[in-house]
């Protein structure tokens, strides 16, 4: 709907305007966190089911967005993701970017930005429909959410509390690091929610 | 001579025309970025220590918005580093309310076009005389598909002078009026008081109005201050037929924290102090957990309910519903507009059936007219065929106008109908159309069938349908000035309801104005009344040319008072140049021609038509045009002819403000405005007729009634804004407010759109 004023395609846009907009519904921090089964970019099927027993951490992410770039650029994201993916945690990236849309690829292409900004997930998984998005509630890149091993959500939200594209995000204090760091020692996470901000989610 | 394909020939050249016009408006998109910034100030100069408004300008390109102090679901709000003299310190950002920017599931709040955010300075005690330079550094995020960050550099020099009383700079006052007026009044301030509860699933806020607000405020929707409260894409729902008002929201479940306190602001339709006041007020009311249940906010229910009020109550888990919230959704919908369906259903009918009588469809129409007499003599089947392809063409370009309507207001522009003639190069457009068409019906030159018609039968047929289809069109396009007497408040009613509601009306306005046609062509008996085929046709057809003409001189008296003088001249030089080339046309582009002298010939005219019309439609000044209506040319020029008070008679129509209505009516003054516009001939017989006679300007003048007019001949937000207060979209429209001696609220009275001196005296006599 954004493109809303274009006089051209007004009257298909009056029509769509009469359609129900579809919500999104959202993880709730200390519930089962949304199941889910996703192709990842090299054609195999990943489930959160079978992550059963390990920490778990979602990243969204549209590498042309510039809040991710800021991550990546700095080599932050990156060093989390080997930080993290070392200690066992398996971490995913998820493209929700609709067909047509900033940051929808296909799989090959993923493969090349992956290697070209030096990512280290554990997988990148590919939700063009949005399905899994809609069912967190992801709404921005990045949008991080942490998973302890029993499957229940323990932190959605920013990954920083740097809400700007400039600057060093070694300079902010890192809120997945600290879900993580406090959750894998056992002790309940402290911060378990943040307003995330970013680029929106294109859907 | 086929006047049907002539017409259709003519159509699809100002389409043509249309589209070099909007390629050329597009063209001129901004050179790097897609918003730009800059820094204004309210006053001309500046007094030591004496505070002051500044503004930061953002002017987003088409389709590009920025966000506001809470950006929804994402985004950054816009934010300015300062870099001031020293001791002047500069206040937070006053964010004026903002709008919905929907992409798909997610939703944010923000602005596009043209957005003043204002910020008060204080100038420094000690400051010398002299200039001082402001500066600062925007930084924003701007987004539209995609999202980039911006900022920019801004800076504004004033000069202070000490004891020169810190005069405001004419041109920009009014404006940064018209943006303070955008910021959120304080609700408590006002008489309002505010109680919040949620559960896990709803957020309810009870708004309890002062004594004084006897009236709703026809709806309201809640932008929280902070991100972590509500489902920003959800609907809401506003309820106002008991007190206190209510407005509940889905609650969002992302954050594990438990709201204590909710500030935001709420923007309404209507106005927080009666009709046509200011939109938003700003609250801040602790929350409590609601001791029972609150009913769930129904998705979806308040955009689509309409009229069918059962819906909410059905959807929600019915063992238990609170109290007072079954009644949640209904009243929504249908609270800001005094009509029903039906009747607004009945009113676009009768509305669309006396279009047909309205001087600007008129020609169009009995050319209509003399092509069914041509056929219907012959073959009444082809005749009622042709009728009903008329009647589509009708349909059609009233959704499309409708349609493109309804998008445009969803995306936040103020427009209302007829908004398409507020465009100049649109009323040049339809000049030389009409140019054309007359000399059409003058034999000047003829588009005739062979081209097409040599090819096929059937072809020709199908030319023929299009030439209905296309007057059909053209029928429409030229008959939306003319806002028929039951039309204002069908049309307003239309643009409040849901889409399919108003697509319903504007349906019926469109069978109304199609409705004689088919009557009469499928009624043998009508269909004998009228004379058969004659000389008597030629005589009428040019009849019809010189009403054609008149016609043109009406666009280029409009076309004069929205773009000046020069823009006349250069209309009558291109409809001189397009009467050079359809001349030639005529000349030796006729059927007896041979295909060569055919081809140049009328070569030669579209080429003469297409100079024309360009010559015409680039020497608008670009910067003032329906794509960039908000340009400072724009701003600069349009007021300047309209702000100036007018002597009429008697009467002094001072210029439209809502400032000024208000002054008038705390002085104990009685007002009376005339919303009208150039383009509106209703408005200008009503004008005639009735105010500017002498019998009601003595009894204006007796009642020492304050006369303002809203000149709605160019975009005007805020005119629009105020029409849309009282149910309207268009002009013409009269009200009358009178002051009770009682000191209570004044009466407001909104005369009809039809005139007489009898009804405006009978009103004034009314007056206390």
């Amino acid at each position: 709907m954004k493109r809303i004023r274009s006089g051209a395609s007004a009257a298909l846009l009056a029509a769509l305007a009469l359609m129900p907009r579809v919500a999104l519904a959202e993880a709730v921090i200390g519930k089962p966190a949304p199941a889910f089964s996703l192709p990842d970019t090299n054609g195999h099927t990943v489930t959160l089911a079978e992550q059963q027993g390990k920490w778990v951490v979602l990243e969204w992410t549209n590498p042309e967005c510039p809040f991710v770039k800021k991550q990546y650029g700095k080599g932050n994201m990156q060093k989390l993701q080997e930080t993290y993916t070392g200690k066992g945690v398996t971490w995913l990236s998820i493209g929700s970017s609709a067909p047509g849309k900033e940051g929808n690829y296909p799989p090959a292409r993923w493969n090349e930005i992956q290697k070209e900004r030096n990512a280290h997930p554990t997988a990148t998984l590919l939700d063009p429909d949005g399905a899994v998005g809609r069912s967190y509630g992801a709404k921005t890149t990045p949008h991080m959410f942490v998973i302890d091993p029993t499957g229940t959500l323990v932190y959605q939200g920013a990954i920083d509390d740097h809400s700007s594209p400039f600057g060093d995000p070694a300079d902010a204090k890192n809120h997945v690091a600290a879900a993580l760091d406090e959750g894998i020692s056992g002790k309940p996470v402290t911060t378990a929610s943040t307003k995330p901000y970013g680029c929106s989610v294109k859907y | 001579m086929n006047i049907r394909a002539a017409r259709c020939a003519l159509a699809a050249l100002a389409f043509g025309v249309a589209s070099v016009v909007a390629a050329g408006s597009s063209a001129s998109a901004a050179p790097r970025g897609h918003v730009a910034a800059s820094l204004l100030s309210e006053a001309a100069s500046i007094e030591p220590g004496r505070p002051f408004w500044v503004a930061i300008e953002l002017r987003h390109d088409e389709h590009w918005h920025t966000y506001w102090k809470n950006p929804g679901d994402s985004g950054l709000a816009t934010q300015i580093e300062w870099a001031l003299p020293a001791g002047f310190r500069a206040g937070e950002i006053q964010w004026p309310f903002p709008g919905h920017i929907d992409d798909g599931p997610l939703t944010s709040y923000g602005y596009t076009g043209r957005t003043l955010l204002p910020v008060e300075v204080t100038p420094a005690a000690d400051a010398a005389p002299g200039p001082v330079k402001l500066a600062g550094h925007v930084s924003w995020l701007e987004c539209a598909d995609i999202c980039v960050p911006g900022s920019a550099d801004v800076s504004l020099t004033v000069p202070v002078k000490p004891g020169g009383g810190a005069p405001l700079d004419e041109k920009r006052a009014p404006e940064f009026a018209e943006w303070r007026a955008r910021l959120p009044l304080d609700g408590a301030a006002l008489g309002y008081s505010f109680a919040g509860r949620f559960d896990d699933a709803t957020l309810e806020v009870d708004v309890t109005p002062p004594a004084w607000m006897t009236s709703g405020v026809g709806s309201a929707e809640l932008y929280p201050a902070s991100a972590e409260v509500i489902q920003h894409a959800a609907a809401q729902q506003w309820k106002e037929d008991t007190k206190p008002f209510q407005i509940r929201a889905p609650r969002t479940t992302a954050f594990d924290t438990t709201p204590t306190q909710l500030a935001g602001v709420l923007v309404s339709a209507n106005g927080w102090r009666g009709a046509g006041s200011e939109r938003a007020i700003a609250f801040d009311v602790p929350l409590a957990r609601s001791a029972a249940a609150l009913a769930p906010v129904t998705p979806g229910a308040a955009a689509a309910a309409g009229p069918g009020a059962a819906t909410s109550v059905a959807a929600g888990p019915a063992t238990r519903v609170h109290a007072s919230d079954a009644s949640a959704t209904p009243g929504a919908a249908t609270a800001g507009a005094a009509l029903s369906l039906p009747a607004a259903l009945v009113f676009a009918l009768l509305g669309g059936l006396i279009l047909n009588l309205m001087p600007c469809v008129f020609p169009v129409l009995s050319l209509k007219v003399l092509g069914f007499v041509q056929q219907a003599h012959h073959h009444r089947r082809v005749a009622i065929e042709h009728a009903l392809v008329f009647a589509v063409g009708v349909l059609v370009s009233f959704w499309v106008l409708a349609g493109a309507l309804i998008a445009l207001r969803a995306g936040g522009a103020m427009l209302g109908w007829g908004f398409q003639l507020q465009s100049p190069p649109f009323v040049v457009a339809l000049a030389a159309l009409f140019f054309a068409m007359a000399l059409n019906l003058f034999d000047v030159f003829e588009i005739s069938g062979a081209a097409v018609t040599s090819k096929a039968s059937s072809a020709s047929a199908r030319a023929g349908w299009m030439g209905s289809f296309l007057s059909g069109c053209l029928a429409t396009v030229v008959a939306t000035p003319c806002t028929a007497p039951f039309m204002g408040a069908a049309l307003g009613f239309a643009l409040a309801q849901p889409a399919w509601v108003a697509l319903a009306i504007f349906t019926a306005l469109g069978v109304g104005m199609a409705l004689p046609y088919v009557v009469l062509v499928s009624s043998p008996h009508l269909m004998r009344l009228i004379p058969r085929p004659g000389e008597w046709m030629n005589s009428v057809r040019h009849a019809m040319g010189f009403l054609l003409l008149a016609t043109v001189v009406w666009l280029a008296w409009v076309l004069g008072k929205q773009a000046g003088n020069d823009a006349v001249i250069t209309l009558l030089g291109s409809l001189w140049v397009i009467g050079v080339g359809l001349w030639i046309a005529g000349r030796w582009g006729s059927i007896v021609a041979s295909d060569t002298s055919r081809l140049v010939s009328r070569f030669a005219a579209v080429a003469l038509s297409a100079l024309g019309l360009w010559f015409a439609i680039s020497h608008i000044d670009p910067e003032c045009s329906a794509a960039s209506p908000d340009s400072p040319a724009c701003q600069i020029r349009a007021p300047a002819q309209t702000r100036k008070p007018v002597q009429e008679g008697s009467t002094t129509w001072e210029p439209w403000s809502e400032e000024r209505v208000a002054q008038a009516l705390a002085a104990g003054q009685h007002v009376l405005v005339d919303a009208t516009a150039a383009w509106c001939l209703s408005c200008q017989v009503n004008e005639k007729v009735a105010l500017s006679t002498s019998a009601v300007q003595a009894a204006l003048a007796d009642k020492g009634v304050v006369t303002l007019r809203a000149d709605w001949t160019h975009r005007d937000e805020k005119i629009t804004r105020w029409l849309g207060s009282f149910g309207r979209a268009g002009v013409p429209l009269y009200v009358l407010y009178g002051v009770n001696p009682g000191g209570r609220e004044p009466e407001t009275v909104v005369l009809p759109a039809v005139l007489t001196p009898q009804i405006v005296l009978d009103a004034l006599a009314r007056l206390s």
